[in-house]
C-alpha cells in the first residue's frame, strides 16, 4: 500500500473512530457501562502518552539532547547531571528507596513555592486590588472618559464600583471563619455584624458569581453537546445514503 | 540519617525557594540564577513527568500480566500509551513533523479530541442534573439565587433565537455579569491568592513539608 493511499484512508477511518469514541462517551447518559469505560481508559492513554512525548521533544530534546548533539564537549556538563537527576529521580519508583528521591521532590516545590508566591502577588493580588481602587480615582477616571467620549454615568462611574468594592470585601470576609470567645461556658462567634451582616450578603454574591460562571460553563458544556450531535449527524450522512 | 535527611531536604527548598524569590524581586542582581534554577525545575518536572507515565504504565502492565479485575481496560490503556508513544516519537525522528505532524495531529483530532468534547458534552446533561438536584434537595434563598443568576446569564449570553431579547434586559446582564458576578468573582480570586501566599510562605519557612520530612 503506497504512503497516497495510507493518508486517504486516514481520513474516513479517523472519522469512524471519532465516531465510536463519541457515542461510547456520550453513552454515559444512560449509566455507567463497559464502553464508557473503555473510552475514558482509551482517553488515558492517548493522553499520557501524548504529554509524555511532549515533556520530552520541548524539554529534554530542545533543553539537553540537542545542544548536546550539536556541541557534545561543551554540553557534557548539563547532560551528565540531567542524567544522574533521572536515576535519582527513579529511586521514588520504589518503596524502599522513596526516601532518597526527596530533596529532588523539596527543590521542585521550594522553586514552585516561589513562582506561586510571586505569580499571586504580582499577577493577582496587586491588578485585582488596582482594578477594585481605580475607578476611585478620579483625575484617572476623567482621562478614561476623555478617551473613550462617553458621558460620566451615575451606574457606570458611581454605583458600579461601589459594588464591586462592597462585593469584593464581603466575599472575602466570609471566608473568614475566625472567632473570639465570648466569656465563661459561651462558645466562641463571630463578631454579630459579619455573623449577621457581612456572611449572608457575601454568600448572595457567591451565589451570583458562581451562578454566572455556571451559566458560562452550562453553555460552553450545550456548545459542545451541539457539536458532538452535529458531527455524529454528519458521519451517518457521509456513510449512510439517506434518502 | 533519619534526622538528617528531612532537615538537608527542608533547607533545599527553603535555599531553593528564597533564591528565586529574591530574582524575581531583584531580578539585576539574581535573575540570572533565577533563571538557571527555573531551567532546573523544568527539567526535574519533565523527568518526573516520565516517570509518572513509567509508573502508569507498569501499574497497569502489573493488572495484564496478573490477569487482575479490570485486565482488559489496563491492556487498552498500556496499548493506546505506547502506540501513541511510538506515533509521535516516528513522526519527530523519521517523518520530521514533529508533535504536530501529520499522523500526530490524526492520533490528537480522532481519538483525544473527540473524547474531550464527548466529556464536555457530557457535563451539560450532569449539571442539568446536578441544578435540578439541588433545587429539590437544598431549595433555600442561596440555591434560588444561584439558579436565577445561571439562568440570566445563560439567557442573556446566547438568547433563543426566535426571541427578541427585550432591550430591557441588558442592564440586567451588566449589572450581573459586570458588576455583581465581578465583585464576587475578585473576592474569590484574592482569597485564592492570599491562601497561596500563605501555603508559599508556609513552605519557605520550612514549617510545611509536603516532600516527606
Amino acid at each position: 500500500m503506497n504512503p497516497e493511499t495510507i493518508t486517504a484512508l486516514a481520513d474516513p477511518i479517523g472519522l469512524v473512530v471519532g465516531f465510536l469514541l463519541t457515542i461510547m462517551v456520550l453513552s454515559y447518559i444512560l449509566g455507567d457501562n463497559p464502553l464508557f469505560r473503555l473510552a475514558v481508559y482509551i482517553f488515558i492513554g492517548v493522553a499520557s502518552g501524548y504529554a509524555a512525548v511532549l515533556a520530552f521533544y520541548n524539554v529534554i530534546y530542545f533543553q539537553v539532547i540537542r545542544p548536546l548533539l550539536e556541541n557534545p564537549a561543551g554540553n557534557l556538563a548539563l547532560a551528565v547531571p540531567v542524567l544522574i537527576l533521572f536515576l535519582w529521580l527513579l529511586t521514588k519508583a520504589s518503596p524502599r528507596l522513596a526516601r532518597l528521591g526527596n530533596p529532588l521532590l523539596a527543590y521542585l516545590v521550594g522553586v514552585g513555592a516561589a513562582v506561586a508566591l510571586s505569580g499571586a502577588v504580582m499577577g493577582t493580588i496587586l491588578p485585582q486590588v488596582g482594578a477594585t481602587v481605580n475607578p476611585f480615582d478620579l483625575s484617572l477616571a476623567a482621562q478614561t472618559q476623555s478617551q473613550s467620549g462617553q458621558a460620566p454615568g451615575l451606574v457606570r462611574y458611581i454605583l458600579g464600583p461601589l459594588f464591586i468594592l462592597l462585593g469584593t470585601v464581603v466575599t472575602l470576609a466570609y471566608f473568614h471563619f475566625g472567632v473570639r470567645p465570648k466569656g465563661e461556658g459561651l462558645p466562641p462567634q463571630r463578631p454579630p455584624l459579619v455573623e449577621n451582616v457581612i456572611v449572608p450578603l457575601g454568600q448572595i454574591f457567591i451565589a451570583i458569581t458562581f451562578g454566572a460562571l455556571f451559566g458560562g460553563v452550562y453553555a460552553a458544556a450545550l456548545s459542545a453537546l451541539v457539536n458532538r450531535v452535529g458531527f455524529l449527524w454528519e458521519v451517518i450522512l457521509r456513510f449512510v445514503p439517506i434518502g | 540519617m533519619k534526622k538528617l535527611l528531612p532537615a538537608a531536604n527542608a533547607i533545599i527548598a527553603v535555599i531553593a525557594g528564597g533564591l528565586v524569590l529574591l530574582g524575581t524581586f531583584f531580578p539585576t542582581l539574581f535573575g540570572d540564577l533565577r533563571q538557571y534554577l527555573l531551567q532546573w525545575a523544568i527539567i526535574l518536572a519533565a523527568l518526573a513527568l516520565w516517570l509518572g507515565v513509567l509508573n502508569l504504565l507498569s501499574v497497569h502492565w502489573k493488572k495484564v500480566r496478573q490477569k487482575e479485575t479490570g485486565a482488559g481496560y489496563s491492556a487498552v490503556l498500556v496499548f493506546f500509551l505506547l502506540g501513541t508513544i511510538a506515533v509521535v516519537v516516528l513522526d519527530i525522528f523519521l517523518w520530521s513533523g514533529g508533535p504536530v505532524g501529520t499522523w500526530s495531529q490524526w492520533v490528537f483530532n480522532n481519538l483525544q479530541k473527540p473524547v474531550e468534547i464527548s466529556l464536555l458534552a457530557l457535563l451539560a446533561v450532569v449539571l442539568a442534573y446536578a441544578a435540578a438536584r439541588l433545587l429539590s434537595r437544598r431549595n433555600n434563598t442561596f440555591s434560588i439565587v444561584f439558579l436565577a443568576s445561571a439562568v440570566t446569564v445563560m439567557l442573556l449570553m446566547a438568547p433563543v433565537y426566535f426571541l427578541k431579547t427585550p432591550s430591557i434586559l441588558d442592564p440586567l446582564r451588566q449589572a450581573i455579569s459586570g458588576v455583581l458576578a465581578v465583585a464576587g468573582a475578585r473576592g474569590l480570586l484574592l482569597g485564592v491568592a492570599l491562601g497561596t501566599v500563605a501555603a508559599a510562605l508556609r513552605v519557605l519557612m520550612g514549617t510545611e513539608r509536603p516532600y516527606g520530612g
